[in-house]
């Protein structure tokens, strides 16, 4: 990995243990985004990871996986992934450097929902459904659509005041509150057309770094989960010396091993254009979320009676973990797409 | 017995004191109300002596007892703690204590809550460290318990203490029945991981206790905490296998609105689960025709309860899948499924094989006593 790339991600590791900001978030607040640890978050150059030096940090897609993994250990709430991933769609727009400026400098917070579609007039309005996220600092939403007059797909910005009324709320994830909303003719303020192909290539990316989010929080918990087997006694010694608790915390260690691998293998192909890249990408988007619901589950066992309070957070992990996985059932990177995308065709 | 089940059955349908109001206050009024009925007309304690409120019903009546309360909806005791208390009383306490504690705890007048785990007692609860120690004619109580069920409702707490030196274990521990009004308790609530309170932390500083409160003898609290009364355990198991008959029925309607039904995926988990529920109850059964025979069940009936919570684990984890997105909703969510009710048991029945023993501690017991495998190396003396 590229010494810039490492730099990073120990200072995006340092900015949180410096910082009471894990505890706070895991504390579970009702509002829990925060639009000053974002600003500073921008500052250490996180939206520009990917974008190309001496604007950006340079940085593939692999070691942006590095990032959301320390991202994921702490649950972080702003759409810290997204913006990663927008900032680099968007470098691409010709005329984009004004909205670019404001997304990676952090005064204008804009979350790229891709996985929901929603469809794009050839009038220039918007309709479908979106899931967004229903916090104070979301400034303005992205959304992936199929647009009408190319055929092809856009990115579309729509600003939080144009949206109308949520119409559910997904509260089971306290750290990202989410908010189901319907637009009806409704403008964008901005459109970025793309292929449907880059549009694709949106999507995997954010599923890619969304599970390695996960796997961040995998890794977070192992460390706990193994931290309280080793302090916690009972019958006069430490739990982690039973061997029933042994061969658990080996399996999460395994599960946790193997969710990084799929993670950074798909990253991999990805970035080398490889023909199993869609297949890899859908193999982690389909088998991490599930492997970490799994996990979360075992950790909360673990910590016995404690894994069961409020204030130990594995639950939160656990709430995330179960939130990514219905999105990704529900976004077009699934396993349906893994068994198409399969070159020997099952 | 058809004569015992028509009357439960009429007696069933005359009263329905309907669904249970939203408001805390209110919904335990609604409860103890229902309570009271119950040993007012003679409908509670299936297996408790008449004479402390209870029906002295044979095997089979407490059994189609069970059944018939589990087929309907009816408030939920205000003070469960008492089926815990209540038996133990019966046969180890003094007369004081049966008269002054039994009924009332049955109609919900008094409401018992059960103080046994410490912060650093739960699998392992014979290192309990809560002192009493004796002065006069009272006990001197200090210490911690933790995980108690709806403590700030509670009039009464019945309590596992150290009597005996600090390394007795389950020698030196007594069973104390303690006035919650008494100075130096303090209740805090904790949040659990569904974000609800309903359990809490209660701080003992220096209770004083009277020594009429003691049940039993002192230090042989810990074979006295494990009674029951017969076999009530094996025939109110009934009731918990046709609770859950009735939430597998409901999930296959889910799955029937949800239109999943012909989804190959979806068939073959509720067919799974399927198999699991019956096998839940024939082992139920099996347990119980045992008993109803007159021999002891013996090893079978400790399969049950390992069975049971990692069942309640499965099914809401399917459940939640099955439904998906809806199943995350916000419980007063327009487009909520049940009121969010299938997500909140998935984050509590996490605690399934955690409580009232984990799912270590079952199957250890299983290996040790049902399989006869050596115990694992003597424990070191705590220090």
């Amino acid at each position: 990995m590229d010494a810039d790339v490492v730099a990073v991600v120990d200072s995006i590791a340092d900015f949180f243990e410096r910082r009471s900001d894990a505890q706070a978030i895991a504390a579970g607040m009702s509002a829990p985004a925060n639009r000053r640890r974002w600003t500073a978050l921008c500052e250490m150059g996180l939206p520009v990871l990917r974008l190309a030096e001496p604007d950006g940090i340079g940085a593939g897609l692999l070691e942006a996986t590095a990032v959301a993994e320390r991202l994921g250990a702490v649950l972080l709430p702003e759409p810290a992934v997204a913006t990663i991933v927008l900032a680099e769609a968007w470098s691409t727009h010709s005329r984009g450097t004004d909205f670019l400026d404001t997304l990676c400098d952090g005064s204008r917070v804009t979350a790229l929902c891709g996985f929901d579609t929603v469809e794009l007039s050839r009038e220039g309005e918007l309709s479908g459904h979106a899931h967004i996220p229903d916090d104070e600092p979301t400034d303005a939403v992205a959304l992936l659509a199929h647009d009408r007059y190319t055929g092809e797909s856009a990115i579309v910005v729509v600003d939080k005041t144009d949206l109308p009324t949520p119409e559910s709320r997904i509260t089971l994830d306290p750290t990202r509150p989410t908010a189901a909303v319907t637009l009806d003719t409704i403008e964008p303020v901005d459109v970025l057309r793309l292929s449907d192909q880059a549009a694709d290539r949106i999507r995997r990316e954010l599923a890619l770094l969304g599970a390695a989010e996960l796997v961040g929080g995998m890794q977070k918990v192992l460390t706990d989960t193994l931290d309280y087997v080793k302090t916690r006694e009972q019958f006069g010694r430490a739990i982690g010396s039973f061997q029933a608790t042994k061969h658990q915390l080996a399996d999460m260690y395994i599960a946790t091993e193997q969710a990084r691998a799929a993670v950074q293998s798909a990253a991999l192909e990805y970035v080398a254009e490889s023909d199993f890249a869609a297949a890899m990408v859908a193999s982690a988007a389909r088998w991490v979320p599930r492997a970490a619901v799994s996990m979360f589950e075992d950790a909360i066992h673990l910590h016995g009676a404690m894994g069961y309070s409020w204030e130990v957070d594995v639950h939160l992990h656990l709430r995330r973990a179960l939130v990514t996985r219905d999105v990704f059932n529900r976004s077009k990177v699934t396993a349906e797409q893994l068994f198409s995308a399969i070159p020997a065709g099952i | 017995m058809s004569s015992f089940r028509d009357r439960l059955r009429a007696f069933l349908e005359a009263n329905d004191p309907g669904r249970p109001p939203k408001d805390p206050a209110d919904r335990l009024r609604h409860q103890h109300e229902w309570a009271a009925l119950l040993v007012d007309e003679g409908f509670a304690a299936p297996s408790w002596p008449r004479q402390w409120g209870g029906m002295d019903l044979p095997l089979a009546d407490q059994v189609a007892y069970h059944e018939a309360f589990a087929k309907v909806r009816r408030p939920a005791h205000p003070g469960s703690g008492i089926f815990v208390v209540g038996p133990t009383i019966i046969k180890h306490g003094s007369d004081e204590q049966r008269e002054r504690f039994l009924r009332p705890g049955l109609r919900g007048d008094i409401i018992w809550v059960q103080g046994f785990s410490e912060p650093e007692a739960g699998s392992d609860l014979p290192s309990l460290r809560t002192r009493a120690d004796r002065d006069g004619d009272d006990y001197i109580v200090s210490g911690q318990k933790i995980w108690i069920t709806n403590a700030r409702s509670a009039d009464w707490l019945f309590a596992l203490v150290r009597t005996g030196s600090r390394e007795s274990r389950q020698h030196g521990i007594s069973y104390l029945l303690i006035d919650m009004t008494s100075p130096g308790v303090t209740v805090r609530p904790l949040r659990d991981m569904t974000g609800g309170s309903s359990f809490c932390e209660i701080f003992l500083d220096s209770v004083r206790v009277p020594v009429a409160n003691l049940v039993g003898e002192e230090n042989e609290g810990w074979k006295i905490a494990r009674t029951s009364l017969g076999h009530e355990r094996s025939t109110a198991i009934v009731a918990q296998g046709m609770r859950y008959r009735r939430i597998i029925d409901e999930l296959h309607q889910l799955a029937r609105d949800l239109g999943r039904t012909h989804d190959p995926r979806t068939r073959q988990l509720l067919a799974a689960i399927e198999i699991d529920v019956r096998l839940i109850i024939l082992n139920n059964t099996r347990t119980l025709s045992t008993v109803l025979a007159g021999s002891d069940p013996g090893p079978v009936s400790s399969i049950g309860r390992l069975m049971f919570t990692e069942f309640e684990k499965r099914l809401h984890e399917l459940a939640v899948d099955l439904i998906g997105a809806p199943s995350m909703l916000a419980p007063a969510d327009p487009y909520s499924v049940q009121r969010g009710r299938w997500v909140t048991g998935f984050l509590a029945t996490r605690a399934s094989t955690i409580g009232a023993g984990t799912a270590e501690i079952q199957r250890n017991t299983i290996a040790e006593q049902v399989l006869g495998l050596p115990r694992e190396e003597p424990v070191p003396v705590a220090t």
